[in-house]
């Protein structure tokens, strides 16, 4: 009986490191985990209209940026070159802790406000020879829904994550970005991608937007 | 001393165009290289699209207009003065290989001219320095 226990024992373990070895680890070309002090010194701001408060914050030894957004649109890019076939997955994770107050927008420009946004940057000779792929949450388009930026053909928005029920809290997203590049621009990607970046605004609806954004990691499938 | 005047701007059309050629084209191709330049430099650094949009875009099509109504009157006064400065060295050839035939057939008394501000005046006057003291010794 003893040895049979044993024996089981034994096989179980095998088993368990075999699933460990053969569990193919997941390897990050970048992993943004903001733990550090200056995790932010090599993102870049970009204002578009105002100023939106990204700050480093930290919960119990983890950290994040939190983005509070006053009547006021500007970005955090970093500049990362590489091949979306090779590292097509990337993933985030993200919460809104208030959504921008749409209800008085009467056009769909005036509509255009997100509480989080996060950008796959495809930049080439020239704007319009460039790609752009936006992930927002929206509080109410359904996941998956996809438009095209009126003034911009090259610029896609796609819906990852809908709703207003997460009550703040972190929802994690892993995108692969290669097979949205295909679905969203109807081709292989010709070209590198040169930045990721995150958003937070709420300058259109001239009212407040706050997200938060952790654990950005590009890797491989 | 005569004066000749300017008739023709273009004297040896495929040489004039030639020389206009290689200093125009490059200038051209240097102005597009910079606007370019000066263009990728400032989407590069926005990368944002819905900044390029609302900030880089309308100040493209701005300096584009600019652009499209200085470019014929920036363009005739670049042909213009590449004419007339490709003149002031060309143009007293045709004249002066004229001349020189004249020489060439035993006319001493030719003497070689060129106007005041022809880039060949000062080489042109000293081989009538030479025609003169030739005349003289014979």
């Amino acid at each position: 009986m003893k040895k049979n226990i044993a024996k089981v024992f034994l096989a179980s373990a095998f088993f368990v490191c075999v699933c460990i070895v053969a569990t193919p680890a997941i390897i990050y070309l970048r992993q943004f985990t903001f733990n550090e002090d200056k995790a932010l010194a090599k993102w870049n701001k970009m204002i578009l209209n105002g100023q939106v408060n990204y700050v480093l914050m930290k919960q119990g030894g983890n950290g994040f940026v939190e983005a509070l957004s006053e009547k006021a649109c500007s970005a955090l890019y970093y500049r990362i070159g590489f091949k979306l076939k090779e590292y097509p997955v990337l993933s985030w994770k993200w919460k809104v802790l208030q959504f921008p107050d749409t209800s008085a927008a009467q056009s769909e420009d005036e509509k255009d406000d997100y509480a989080a946004r996060v950008y796959v940057i495809f930049p080439f000779f020239s704007f319009s020879s460039s790609k752009f792929i936006e992930y927002v949450w929206s509080p109410d388009l359904p996941v998956g829904t996809v438009k095209t930026n009126p003034k911009a053909k090259n610029v896609k928005m796609i819906v990852a994550r809908s709703g207003r029920s997460y009550g703040g809290e972190w929802v994690s997203e892993s995108r692969n970005v290669y097979d949205d590049y295909i679905k969203v621009f109807g081709a292989k990607p010709n070209r590198n991608v040169g930045a990721v970046a995150i958003m937070s605004d709420a300058d259109q609806t001239k009212t407040v937007a706050e997200a938060a954004f952790d654990d950005i990691a590009i890797e491989r499938k | 001393m005569l004066k000749i005047k300017r008739r023709k701007y273009l004297v040896k059309k495929d040489t004039q165009f030639r020389y206009m050629g290689l200093v125009l084209i490059p200038l051209v191709l240097l102005l597009a290289c910079l606007y370019y330049l000066m263009y990728y430099a400032v989407f590069y650094q926005m990368l944002i699209p819905e900044a390029v949009i609302s900030t880089l875009l309308p100040a493209m099509k701005q300096v584009n207009i600019v652009l499209m109504l200085c470019m014929p009157v920036l363009l005739f006064l670049l042909i213009y003065a590449g004419l007339v400065y490709s003149n002031r060295l060309i143009g007293p050839i045709p004249r002066l290989e004229r001349e020189i035939d004249r020489i060439i057939a035993g006319d001493y008394s030719v003497r070689l001219k060129t106007r005041d501000k022809d880039d060949l005046r000062q080489f042109v006057n000293k081989i009538n320095i030479v025609l003169e003291k030739l005349s003289k010794a014979s």
